[in-house]
């Protein structure tokens, strides 16, 4: 799910640029010493799981895991996913260098969003197999997310909205599909070996 | 500080003259028609998605407005010397530009094969992505260490 360089406007890369760079200085003021091998790890997670690609039905997907990667570093998913993206687009062409910032933005955007509703629900809800759901739905939705926001910048560039939305969308249902189970079961698997991973407060510096 | 920003802009401009397109890759079969043949980064054709022909002379407005056949292929005749340029838009931010000189017939520029193979591409990233958070967790600790003396 990435935006080839070319396909944007200046104006719509500028924007990107500058909100993605924002988001990574936030990230990177609240990235603890001791928080950076996780950084680091879910970093690396995101840009391996983006090139191994899964039979699936007529097609193949692969896994994007930005839910996973915001729920657990919260704002330091800006330049986790950033690192990796740049790395991609270097090594892979994937993206590009002029779209990283949209790119980075469309990613990491939609983690943040799953990390904050994922802490309020996680002070509601306790039991693992509740805990299991939420990160179920969470994963997937980041992936909903991303999508949207793609056909969103797609569309800046004068694209119908629907039309690619309805195709990003209706391409993207395993890789939610997927991407939901994987954040369900690393999360409650997190929940069962380390839950203090889950708990902000004790992870990130005070803002 | 002035030297370091240099050094990053230079760094960054000689890594966009290297780094284009995304997934979408396109191979080039020469003879009397070019034909540019699309695939995804996992080996799938790129089938019926946009292409846009320019010709030599028209390098803003596309010639032709086509297709990709299912084999992700595109082919036409050219009648005008000179390069033309094919697009291929999978219609999902995903993009190819291919180049084909026509000069009497259809001469594929020298072509860049120096990708990474992709198991390398991979440890070569982890290593990077390890190395990066590692040098900042080592400069931060540095400054902490620093304004403790």
């Amino acid at each position: 799910m990435h935006i080839s360089e070319g396909v944007l406007s200046g104006p719509v890369l500028a924007s990107g640029a500058v909100l993605a760079v924002a988001g990574i200085g936030l990230g990177l003021r609240r990235m603890s010493v001791d928080n950076t091998p996780k950084t680091a790890m879910l970093s690396a997670v995101f840009f391996v799981a983006s090139l191994i690609h899964v039979p699936f039905g007529p097609s193949n997907v692969h896994l994007i895991l930005n839910g996973l990667s915001g729920v657990l570093l919260g704002w330091t998913v800006f330049p986790a996913l950033a690192v990796a993206l740049f790395l991609q687009a270097v090594m892979f062409q994937f993206g590009g260098l002029t779209v990283l910032g949209v790119n980075t933005l469309i990613m990491a955007l939609p983690g943040m969003i799953a990390y904050h509703i994922f802490h309020l629900m996680y002070g509601i809800v306790r039991r693992p197999g509740r805990v299991f759901g939420v990160a179920v739905v969470l994963g997937a939705m980041a992936v909903l997310l991303s999508g949207l926001l793609l056909t969103a910048a797609l569309a800046l560039g004068g694209r119908a909205f629907l039309g690619v939305a309805a195709g990003i969308v209706a391409a993207h249902v395993p890789v939610m599909i997927a991407d939901g189970v994987v954040t369900g079961a690393a999360v409650l698997f997190i929940l069962k070996v380390r839950p203090d991973l889950l708990v902000p407060s004790r992870w990130e510096p005070a803002a | 500080m002035s030297q370091r920003v240099a050094c990053m802009v230079l760094t960054w401009t000689c890594m966009l003259a290297a780094c284009h397109g995304h997934g979408i890759t396109a191979t080039r079969v020469d003879g009397g028609v070019g034909v540019v043949a699309s695939y995804d980064d996992d080996g799938t054709p790129v089938s019926l998605s946009e292409v846009r022909l320019f010709a030599p002379d028209a390098t803003d407005k596309p010639v032709l407005l086509a297709a990709t056949d299912r084999n992700g292929c595109f082919m036409f005749r050219p009648d005008t010397s000179g390069v033309w340029r094919v697009t291929v838009d999978d219609g999902m931010g995903h993009v190819v530009t291919e180049e084909l000189r026509f000069d009497g017939h259809v001469v594929a520029p020298e072509r860049n094969t120096g990708r990474m193979p992709k198991r390398y591409g991979v440890l070569a990233g982890l290593a990077l992505i390890f190395g990066i958070f590692g040098w900042s967790a080592f400069l931060r600790l540095n400054r902490t260490l620093r304004a403790k003396e």
